[in-house]
């Protein structure tokens, strides 16, 4: 299955086994479209701040 | 001056085309209302194109750089107003193409708002949620004072979601100082009901389609009841609009999503489909009583009324002559193409276009934005209610233009759009 770059169908989790339709190019918008899972969606990432960066160098500033 | 129209012309082989497609409207519309040269000028080009690049730190203590975009379309009528996608492939053309679509669909609605779209290039799956939050607020903070409550509003788009807005909000609030963070809460909406969001904002598009439906019937006089509809597409578009449809009598014979087709001539229970797929990972396939069809054979299903509620560029020419339905309500962006429509229209099929039919979302974002700006709390039963008299303000203005000058629905809530641009710039005129 070709899929054109720019499509949504690109990086949606379905795109190999999508019944909805056999033209998976130009998609800008899908109302299934789903990504897949997130990698470490634990809470206490947001919840608990980490500060251990300050113990690294500061190597760049860039804004 | 260059022109949209000319950078497309430079980008023949455009790989999105998106810019392309939304150009070609315009241009047919322009065409229509005879647009004055002067404002068709104005209009072809976006005001402001944003790109920044922002460093975020990641858990593993390295440092990556993103890109991201905010594009402002138009402001004659008001703040811009339009979605934050997280995608990795949204380029500047893509941006633009649906920044400008933003800014006819709030015009047409008649709303006080202009139109803009933005996002950032990433793969939202490579990151952790704690890294997504550093992204959204560095993002923010890089964007500043480009957005804000009475200027520049996002909302929610592709891997961006309420959860997404609050981080927005409270981050942007973060930077005004104490007296002033509760009254920028609606620099953007889509939030969390608890963060100042709208009761009812999940439903609003998926009412919308109904009711766009609902007055179309009415002045027709075609009656709901016992009229069968299939839907392509059962996330919150398509679910909500046959919620209520079924409410109002009608039958829904058959249902597309992406996990397969299934029909039943006698009827689909909308909330009982619903409940299985909650059981059923998502999937509308198995449910009790329905008989699964091939994926090809969906548009061309016996039904009054096709809701293609999924994704664009869905009824082709080839589907166009399969279709049965009286009417078709286009909950999708982009669902029929130019040739489909065309053959539709000949055949004396009606289609609500998408930038009519899929406006209760913006317009319950408009309501979000006022209930914060006001410091109000609004119940769903008044939001309801002003969602079905607002809808109906603007389905009857089309349906006037398109009966008046003899011209499709689509054409007509492009004229109307456009002409409600041109006004305001005839009004205003050209500063200095």
């Amino acid at each position: 299955m070709i899929i054109n770059c720019n499509s949504l169908c690109n990086t949606c989790l379905h795109a190999s086994s999508c019944n909805l339709t056999s033209n998976k190019n130009f998609i800008w918008s899908c109302s299934e479209y789903e990504e897949e899972t997130l990698k470490n969606t634990n809470l206490t990432s947001i919840l608990t701040p980490n500060f251990s960066f300050t113990e690294s160098e500061k190597g760049i500033e860039i804004i | 001056m260059t022109t949209l129209i000319k950078e497309v012309k430079q980008k023949k082989h455009s790989k999105q085309g998106m810019l392309e497609n939304v150009m070609e409207q315009f241009e047919h519309a322009a065409e229509l209302v005879n647009l004055n040269p002067n404002i068709k000028k104005i209009l072809s080009v976006t005001n402001n194109e944003l790109i920044i690049h922002f460093p975020v730190r990641m858990d593993n203590g390295d440092v990556e750089i993103f890109k991201g975009y905010r594009v402002q379309h138009n402001n004659a009528l008001g703040p811009y107003k339009g979605g934050l996608r997280y995608h990795p492939t949204i380029d500047i053309d893509a941006v633009k193409a649906l920044a400008m679509w933003m800014t006819w669909k709030t015009a047409l609605a008649g709303l006080p708002y202009g139109g803009a779209k933005g996002g950032i290039q990433m793969d939202p799956k490579k990151y952790s949620l704690g890294e997504l939050e550093r992204i959204t607020r560095r993002f923010t903070y890089a964007l500043g004072d480009n957005i804000g409550p009475e200027h520049d509003i996002p909302a929610p788009d592709v891997n961006t979601n309420a959860q997404t807005m609050a981080w927005i909000a409270d981050t942007y609030m973060s930077t005004k100082k104490p007296s002033e963070r509760s009254k920028n809460q609606h620099v953007v909406t889509g939030k969390p009901i608890g963060s100042g969001g709208l009761e009812g904002r999940d439903r609003a598009t998926g009412y919308g389609v109904f009711l766009n439906i609902k007055f179309w019937a009415e002045q027709k006089n075609v009656h709901l009841k016992d009229k069968t509809f299939i839907v392509q597409g059962f996330g919150n578009v398509g679910y909500w609009a046959a919620h209520f449809l079924e409410k109002e009598g009608a039958k829904l014979v058959g249902v597309q999503d992406v996990f397969g087709t299934i029909i039943n001539k006698e009827g689909l229970v909308v909330e009982n489909l619903l409940d299985y797929t909650k059981n059923n990972e998502g999937s509308i396939v198995g449910f009790p009583n329905s008989e699964n069809r091939d994926k090809e054979d969906f548009f061309g299903l016996d039904c009054d009324i096709c809701i293609p509620a999924a994704l664009g560029n869905q009824i082709t020419e080839e589907k166009a002559h399969q279709i049965k339905a009286f009417l078709i309500a286009e909950g999708a962006n982009g669902p029929t193409t130019v040739e489909a429509e065309k053959l539709l229209l000949e055949r004396g099929v009606a289609i609500i276009p998408d930038i009519l039919c899929n406006s209760g979302g913006v317009i319950g974002s408009y309501f979000e934005w006022l209930q914060n700006r006001n410091g109000e709390l609004w119940e769903l039963d008044e939001i309801m209610e002003r969602l079905h008299k607002k809808m109906k303000e603007v389905f009857l203005k089309v349906l006037k233009v398109s009966e008046t000058k003899k011209m499709d629905m689509r054409s007509a809530a492009y004229v109307l759009a456009i002409e409600r641009l041109e006004r305001t710039y005839i009004q205003r005129g050209v500063f200095p």
